[in-house]
């Protein structure tokens, strides 16, 4: 060693000062890529790659469509294939969000990465954070494309800082599910279902009484019904307006309104108004409580892309004493909203400019009021454009079976605030399963309802600092 | 698959051939290293490359996404980790996962062994269901029992009279004694055949001479079989409390580490650690926490190999 | 299968009663009618045997036995009660269905090709290097056979997602290489097979050279085919480990087309109450092999286990 060691130490400590300096001026989450930076580079986008490009360009689309979403999508894909000759859509079935996501995030190390993917509302925040894709704004701007169709609700999940960061898809939200016979029978009127969750308890007192069912409402302690409810009745499930406004650090479980809905659950399971069935996701008891007569209960909460399956399960003329209804999610006050749920559309960064470019036509072109009335004809999704609404398809279906328009009316109701269009937090399942827990020391443990609070947002809280800490923010 | 618990015990290397010249040793020389390479390659990139990794990785905070820096903790992390409820928790679990298997497991293979160790007509149709369940899998064994015990349908929940309720692996009192009871059945196969070749090793005129001096069947149990049998009993709770620490297939099957995390064993807690959080150092930390425990047990088995060596000169 | 045992024991006294009884017959009625009740003892004690033995076959074999018969059922049979125990009219298309829909097929034939490449992998490996540390002298053997003792002593489990990392960086990630390549030594097979060689007489080796044969022709004409119980030993216990694997194939591949029977099976737990029977038969399916294999080398099996979990 010629070179003396104190001179080089001295330099190398100086551009370390320097850097730190540079990096504490703005948090992590204003810069370029973080969740409130606004720089938006409509090349990003590369449609003039895509207008350069001489044969077709493949984008290769990681979905999770099922059963006759995944017919309508794959016929879809095929009629966009086959309708022009720049774009080539090739679809990648995935099991599950949770599977596509684990498989997403091992793509980022690996490089297996689609051009199109499919995630769900939860994942917001972690997308932004792995700065694998590109906002869609990017894209808006380049094509000066006019969102003023879409359901506001729809959009707003996925734009932070005023910049759009991906497209809603398929959309559903959770809604009341009810019984109308057994309304009847209680001698309550089946077009006037609860709006209120105190309404809720007193249409359980009088069905249970009437004996038109053994319970009013079949409740699953699922996060996420929780996360609706709390969200209708205007609370934020996490600290710093929703984590909208900056990165959350601490969950809001503990606040008044999400303690009123705690103590509101727990005296319904007291009181056997409701019926607990359990917190296994897979489980969908609260959904047969409907159809059962001696043990069921008259009313659940259920996503609104469930209206489907029930309508096919009941009109099978097999439970002559059911006959659905749906109504908006009762929250504890009237006049809320809620967030979108379900499937958004992302454009990863990965991918090259040409094929971003042709991912957001394919984009475009799901997005047409044609597509999105005959997706919701097909499989029950909530239609993203209101332009959908006036397609002859869908206003026949709709007619024919009215119970199918609530997701999309509940989507329009209630004023834009920050705790009901969507909380943005990096560990979105820790803190879930904080929450399932509690309700499980509740439910089943007969714990205090404000110490099971106390105790998942305590667990909640370890989850969501450790996360951030790990992200550098 | 099992790379664990085999200690090294006493070792003898043969004395080389003395008549061997230079040229011939290096020959040799070249030619063992030549065969030990495969083995000294895929040891070194899997397991001690890892190993050491994993150490190292301990120390650091690792962001959730590649691309994000990680940060140095030093032993903060190990020390955060280590010490939090949640590892306790999963500890606890561990221990007790350990507890309910093994000496049940030995208890119930012994129990058929001595049973089964009787000259009878038909007797190899007797052993040869007792040993059956070694052809099921951990993932058969689970998917037999989940199952069984699916809430609606299920056989054993209807006879345990919990039908309309909550599946037995949702309930945070009974999930893990669930989870336990198949992994004994599981491995009842296993234990039987170990117990059985343990019993054939009990000299027959021993026991004759106890019979001639009257003592009945039990005093005979108590007294001469299994003082004979001791040492391959604690043998076998020593490496099947080895294998009960890397407990993943049923716990991934049957209840995922729910509910209440009441099913979250060390290994289960690292799956998620790497897989759900994306978080490498906690893993890292667990799995630093998994070879000590595993080293721990060696340790005693490596003792009790000592002594049994002593007893068998 | 249960029944037939009891019913053929009162064939075979028990020894010990009848040989007293033998030698204190004179031939007086009382002593005849004390020889008949004796009689009459030893053979409700042999009943008694054989009830415990098949009382304890029964809970043993009962999950696998309700298995067989709900994959021969209806779902609505599965799910009536008082549960059927036993199939009257037997529908065996469940296993067609779980073969076919369920890929049953695929996954059992990617088990073998890994459980095979493994094992094979395992005892060639562990041959060469034991030949090395039990008939070579090079330097750092010692210092290497220690080495390999102590990846003995670090499970798969305390590595298994730096494994995993590893793989994906290799671009081995849904491969047959990530599902063997790891698997390809291990310390136990080198040490098991190193025990065998030892415990040959030295005296074969020199003969051996005196006649000119080198390390290779030694190797495969003497110590190997000397050594085979143990390297049966080693394939068997190895075999079993393969076979059965889960986390590894669990975080390796995601492609359906590398699926081993003991992943497909997490996704048919999964299906619907209305295709029980297929998740029955598909549960079967895979443990057939398995079975096949204790019924067929049962002796072989013992030994095998027996070597790899005391001795080992």
């Amino acid at each position: 060693m010629t070179r003396s060691p104190r001179r080089w130490s001295i330099a190398a400590v100086a551009a370390l000062g320097l850097l730190a300096g540079a990096l504490s001026a703005c948090s992590a989450d204003d810069r370029v890529g973080g969740t409130f930076d606004t720089t938006v580079n409509p090349a990003d986008c590369g449609i003039a790659n895509l207008e350069r490009a001489s044969g077709p360009v493949t984008v290769v689309f990681w979905h999770t469509m099922v059963r006759s979403n995944l017919d309508w999508l794959v016929a879809t894909t095929k009629a966009f294939n086959d309708s022009q000759d720049k774009v080539k859509v090739v679809l990648r079935q995935q099991p599950n969000y949770q599977d596509l996501f684990t498989k997403y995030k091992a793509g980022l190390a690996s490089g297996d990465l689609p051009d199109l993917v499919q995630a769900e509302e939860t994942v917001v925040q972690q997308m932004i954070d792995s700065r694998s894709t590109i906002p869609v704004q990017a894209c808006i701007d380049a094509t000066d494309y006019d969102l003023s169709d879409f359901l506001p609700r729809g959009l707003a999940y996925y734009e932070t800082g005023g910049v759009q960061r991906a497209m809603p898809w398929a959309i559903s939200n959770p809604v009341l599910f009810y019984n109308r016979v057994a309304f009847e029978r209680a001698g309550l009127d089946p077009d006037r279902p609860p709006r209120t969750l105190d309404e809720v308890r007193e249409m359980s007192e009088q069905i249970v009484k009437s004996g038109a069912a053994k319970y009013g409402v079949a409740l699953k302690p699922a996060p996420y019904i929780y996360e609706y409810l709390l969200a209708k009745s205007g609370g934020e499930l996490v600290d710093n307006g929703n984590g909208r406004r900056s990165r959350a650090q601490h969950a809001n479980l503990t606040s008044p309104t999400s303690l009123a809905i705690w103590n509101w659950w727990n005296e319904m399971l007291d009181d056997d108004l409701a019926l607990d069935t359990g917190s296994d996701p897979n489980n969908i008891d609260h959904l047969l409580a409907l159809a059962n007569e001696t043990e069921g209960a008259a009313m659940t909460f259920e996503s609104s892309s469930a209206i489907g399956p029930i309508d096919e399960v009941l009109s099978s003329g097999a439970f002559p004493s059911v006959k659905p209804g749906t109504a908006p999610l009762p929250a504890l006050t009237e006049g809320g909203g809620v967030p979108v749920g379900d499937g958004a559309l992302w454009i990863p960064r990965g991918s090259d400019p040409a094929r971003r470019a042709a991912a957001w036509m394919f984009i475009e072109y799901l997005s047409e009021p044609a597509q999105q009335a005959s997706m919701a004809v097909a499989g029950g999704y909530v239609p993203t454009v209101k332009g959908a609404v006036s397609e002859p398809a869908l206003v026949e279906h709709w007619k024919a079976k009215p119970i199918f328009r609530v997701g999309y009316d509940q989507l329009l109701a209630g004023e834009l605030t920050d705790a009901n269009v969507g909380t943005l937090v990096g560990e979105y399942q820790g803190l879930r399963n904080a929450v399932r827990d509690g309700f499980v020391r509740m439910n089943r443990q007969g714990q205090d309802p404000d110490e099971a609070a106390e105790q998942a947002k305590a667990e909640a809280d370890i989850v969501i600092q450790e996360y951030n800490d790990r992200v550098g923010a | 698959m099992t790379r664990d618990a085999v200690a090294p015990g006493s070792e003898h290397l043969p004395t080389a051939r003395l008549r061997t010249h230079r040229g011939r040793r290096r020959r040799d020389a070249a030619l063992a290293y030549l065969l030990v390479s495969p083995s000294l390659v895929i040891f070194t990139v899997f397991v001690a490359y890892p190993f050491g990794r994993n150490i190292w990785l301990g120390l650091y905070r690792t962001p959730p996404f590649p691309g994000l820096p990680r940060r140095y903790a030093a032993y903060e992390q190990y020390q955060q980790i280590l010490t939090s409820p949640e590892f306790v928790a999963s500890l606890r679990t561990t221990a007790l996962f350990l507890l309910m298997t093994v000496p049940t497991g030995l208890a119930l293979g012994l129990l058929l062994a001595v049973a089964a160790h009787q000259r009878l007509r038909g007797i190899a149709i007797y052993r040869t269901i007792f040993s059956s369940t070694v052809a099921t899998s951990i993932a058969v064994a689970s998917v037999i029992f989940f199952t069984l015990l699916n809430p609606q349908v299920g056989l054993l929940t209807w006879w345990l009279g919990r039908e309309g309720q909550p599946s037995v692996l949702a309930d945070p009192q009974w999930a893990l004694v669930a989870v336990s009871g198949v992994t004994v059945w599981q491995n009842l196969g296993l234990s039987f055949i170990l117990m059985s070749a343990g019993l054939q090793a009990v000299p027959d005129d021993l026991l004759e001479a106890a019979s001639v001096d009257g003592a009945g069947p039990w005093s005979r149990l108590v007294n001469v079989t299994l003082p004979m049998l001791s040492p391959t009993l604690f043998f076998s709770a020593v490496v099947g409390g080895i294998l009960s620490l890397q407990a993943f297939g049923q716990i991934d099957l049957l209840t995922e580490g729910g509910p209440l995390r009441k099913t979250n064993v060390l290994v289960y807690a690292m799956y998620d650690a790497v897989f759900r959080q994306n978080n490498e150092g906690k893993a890292a930390v667990l799995s630093v926490a998994l070879f000590g425990l595993t080293l721990l047990l060696t340790l005693v088995q490596i003792r009790l190999l000592e002594r049994r060596v002593t007893y068998e000169r | 299968m249960n029944a037939e045992p009891t019913s053929a024991s009162s064939e075979e006294p028990a020894t010990g009663e009848t040989a007293l009884s033998e030698t204190a017959s004179t031939g007086t009625s009382t002593v005849r009618s004390r020889r008949r009740r004796n009689r009459t003892v030893a053979r409700l004690r042999l009943a008694a045997r054989y009830l415990v033995l098949t009382a304890l076959a029964v809970v043993i074999f009962f999950p696998i036995y309700i298995t067989v018969v709900n994959s021969l059922l209806q779902p609505e049979q599965i799910a009536a009660r008082p549960p059927t125990l036993f199939p009257t009219d037997p529908d065996w298309s469940s296993y067609s269905t779980a073969w076919s829909q369920g890929h049953l097929g695929r996954y059992l034939m990617n088990s073998f090709v890994v459980t095979v490449l493994i094992v094979a992998g395992q005892v060639v490996t562990s041959v060469l290097a034991a030949y090395a540390f039990a008939f070579l002298d090079f330097p750092f053997r010692r210092t290497l056979f220690v080495f390999f003792l102590a990846t003995m002593m670090i499970p798969f489990e305390v590595t298994f997602f730096t494994n995993q990392a590893t793989i994906v960086s290799l671009g081995w990630y849904d491969s047959y290489l990530a599902l063997t390549v790891p698997f390809l030594a291990t310390g136990f097979g080198a040490f098991l097979i190193r025990q065998s060689f030892l415990a040959l007489p030295p005296q074969l080796r020199d003969a051996a050279e005196l006649d000119g044969a080198g390390h290779w022709r030694f190797l495969t004409r003497v110590a190997v085919p000397l050594a085979r119980p143990g390297i049966a030993a080693l394939a068997l216990f190895s075999f079993f480990g393969a076979f059965n694997q889960y986390l590894w194939p669990l975080i390796v591949t995601r492609d359906e087309r590398l699926r081993t029977v003991q992943i497909g099976l997490k996704y048919l737990r999964g299906s619907q109450i209305d295709q029980i029977n297929v998740t029955f038969a598909g549960t079967i399916l895979a443990a057939l092999p398995l079975f096949v294999l204790l019924i067929v080398f049962q002796k072989q099996l013992v030994r095998g286990l027996t070597a790899g979990a005391v001795k080992g």
